[in-house]
């Protein structure tokens, strides 16, 4: 199994500092660290990389048994490290990445320095005495629209099916050119990111961790954010000025400073 | 036909027609939102869809006008694509009315941006799909409907075959036994019409098994390392008695380079090989069959085989070709009628291939016999690991 094409891992920078492994999250690929990930280059060695099923990754890989638990993304994560042969490792994991490199770290904590959990859930659906932000039938809600997006006429997001080669009336100009994703993994990876619940395993987490939380995140609200923070032991919790879940896109700049305060502040 | 004396009040009226009107009242909605969503501008199209006042909407975010399941496509996918991009087409969103009511729409977006390229504001159109995604839905739902048709119709040909496989075999034993039995000439002639009636029987029912099976979403090769020269002597042995028979010649050969072991599922294999030596010594009544395994490619942990299945037989035109691997599909009606069968051989073979991501090739021509081929990537285990089998 070659783990860069499976993942379409990318490398770059050459910096003494400790490698840094930027992981999506669900709805895109690597391309939404274009803004972050440049500035880490001096410094670092950067890599991105797409989870089995989005943007350039070998779809064929996709394994519903093992991707049906996070865990089984996390496995690819401390694959794609050792593949490269990195050691103290940074891993910035964006949305669901953020739970994906929790349970990486908990299963390797030898291998990373430290943790960016940027706009973190540890659990999507609220639950007694804990606000995770939607009712099982949000997300629910959320598959149709998937359907109608992936599956559907407008078929935005699905290459397979708005693809040139079956409407060549489309241009370039209709396509959406960053983001693509099975639509079949795209469903399943929404249903295991919305439905999983990883509230236990944050505990076990000793590596120091940046939680970066932003103002009106629907996604991840303030209060999951806190949550997070208050449940690992060695978090930092930064309110980020920038609004949205996607902060690596909406307010670069904020994101790249808040990450290298953190690493300058490690031991 | 109009009136000169019409021209100057079209005139008058065209000049009261203000782009500002277009804008209020155009068939689609019309909104403006800086980068985070907060909406600065709207047409009275989609303060009319949504039941707001302009005062009560301006200032609150766009994001606010959708079911919770769109606001998470729109924070997960639309916000991500059309900062990346600078637009986004045809986004499926469902707004929810003041009243609760759902609207359907399609989103179009534009990101206008600075002479640094910073995002200013999103210009954003909506076009009203409740039609489009009733259709769409439906059909979805269509598809679902014919998708479970389809997987239930095959669990009850398998569950029916199974049944029908026991009183075969008990109809079966008791040939046998008669057959070993004192019989006239006229009795024996039954036994034995008897018998190869059964024998064909079992053989369409174990192959509609092996298509169900192989259909299953939960069919999975097994992998695990076999010596290939070993399912290849076992597969010419099978047939080597039915070739004599006719005067078939049937060999094999197979490249020394191939590796002694691989890894892949030996039984799937097996029945792959089977069914095209099979239909081959079937299809071929002068001349010869051979059965050919070439390492066309050979790494340290993989190889890929070249498998070819070549006979003298009857052969095809061009047109059979392409409907001999579809299900119950023979050649032609006197095909099945002369050499019997149950045309599932080939779909069988074809479906084992597609999960090992391979398909078969045929060459072919009337009178001049057939060859069938595929490609197969293998792994190799590491020499240590497997143990010669004595």
């Amino acid at each position: 199994m070659d783990i860069i094409r499976r993942n379409n891992v990318h490398t770059f920078g050459d910096g003494g500092g400790a490698p840094i492994v930027f992981a999506h999250g669900f709805g895109c690929d690597q391309n939404m660290w274009r803004f972050v990930a440049p500035a880490f280059a001096a410094a670092h060695r950067v890599v991105l990389f797409d989870h089995v099923g989005a943007g350039q990754s070998d779809s064929s890989a996709y394994d519903r048994r093992k991707y049906a638990t996070l865990d089984g993304y996390a496995t690819d994560v401390l694959e794609i490290c050792h593949a490269l042969e990195l050691s103290r490792v940074i891993l910035v994991g964006h949305s669901v990445s953020a739970m994906i490199g929790v349970l990486a770290a908990k299963r390797e904590p030898g291998l990373f320095t430290a943790l960016v959990l940027v706009g973190p859930s540890p659990r999507y659906i609220n639950d007694d005495g804990y606000h995770g932000g939607f009712s099982t039938q949000d997300i629910e809600g959320l598959l149709t629209s998937l359907d109608s997006n992936y599956l559907g006429w407008s078929s935005t997001m699905a290459p397979v099916i708005m693809g040139n080669a079956d409407r060549p009336e489309l241009g370039a100009e209709l396509t959406n050119s960053f983001c693509r994703t099975d639509p079949e993994i795209a469903a399943h990876f929404a249903r295991v990111t919305f439905f999983s619940d990883n509230r236990r395993d944050l505990a076990a987490v000793r590596t120091p961790v940046l939680v970066l939380q932003c103002a009106d995140d629907v996604i991840a609200p303030q209060a999951v954010g806190e949550y997070v923070h208050a449940q690992m032991p060695a978090s930092r919790l930064v309110m980020m000025k920038a609004t949205g879940h996607c902060p690596n896109l909406s307010a670069p700049q904020e994101t790249i400073e808040a990450i290298q305060t953190f690493i300058r502040s490690l031991p | 036909m109009s009136h000169p004396d019409d021209a100057p009040r079209v005139d008058a009226a065209l000049l009261d027609e203000r782009a500002e009107d277009l804008y209020e009242d155009a068939p689609c909605g019309y909104v403006s939102t800086l980068p985070d969503g907060t909406i600065v501008r709207v047409n009275r199209t989609l303060l009319e869809w949504v039941g707001s006042s302009r005062e009560s909407i301006l200032s609150t975010k766009i994001q606010a006008l959708l079911t919770i399941g769109s606001r998470i496509y729109y924070e997960t996918h639309y916000a991500p694509l059309l900062r990346m991009q600078g637009f986004v087409n045809e986004i499926a969103f469902d707004l929810v009315s003041r009243d609760g009511r759902i609207l359907p729409v399609l989103l179009n977006a534009r990101e206008r941006r600075d002479r640094d390229e910073s995002p200013l504001f999103n210009r954003i159109t909506l076009f009203d799909a409740t039609d489009r995604r009733r259709y769409e839905r439906e059909l979805l739902l269509a598809r679902r409907k014919a998708e479970q048709a389809a997987k239930d119709k095959a669990a009850l040909l398998a569950m029916l075959s199974h049944d029908i496989r026991n009183p075969l075999n008990a109809l079966m034993g008791v040939v046998q036994m008669l057959e070993g039995g004192e019989l006239s000439e006229q009795q024996r002639r039954l036994v034995r019409l008897l018998k190869s009636s059964s024998d064909n029987m079992l053989a369409l029912l174990t192959h509609v098994l092996e298509l169900s099976k192989a259909e299953s979403s939960g069919f999975a090769l097994v992998e695990t390392p076999f010596a290939l020269s070993d399912i290849v002597d076992d597969v010419i042995s099978t047939f080597q008695t039915t070739a004599r028979g006719k005067g078939v010649m049937l060999r094999s050969s197979v490249d020394a380079r191939v590796p002694p072991f691989v890894i892949g599922d030996p039984v799937a294999i097996r029945q792959v090989l089977t069914n095209l030596v099979g239909n081959a010594i079937k299809f071929t009544d002068r001349g010869s069959v051979e059965l050919t395994v070439v390492a066309r490619e050979l790494a340290t942990d993989a190889v890929t085989l070249a498998f070819a299945v070549a006979d003298t037989g009857i052969g095809m035109a061009p047109d059979v070709l392409d409907r001999i691997f579809n299900e119950f599909t023979q050649a032609s009606y006197e095909t099945a009628m002369r050499f019997g069968g149950s045309g599932l051989g080939l779909a069988i073979t074809r479906k084992l291939l597609a999960l090992y991501g391979t398909a078969v090739n045929v060459k072919s021509a009337p009178g001049e016999g057939s060859t069938f081929s595929f490609d197969l990537r293998l792994p190799v285990p590491p020499q240590s690991s497997v143990v010669e089998p004595r």
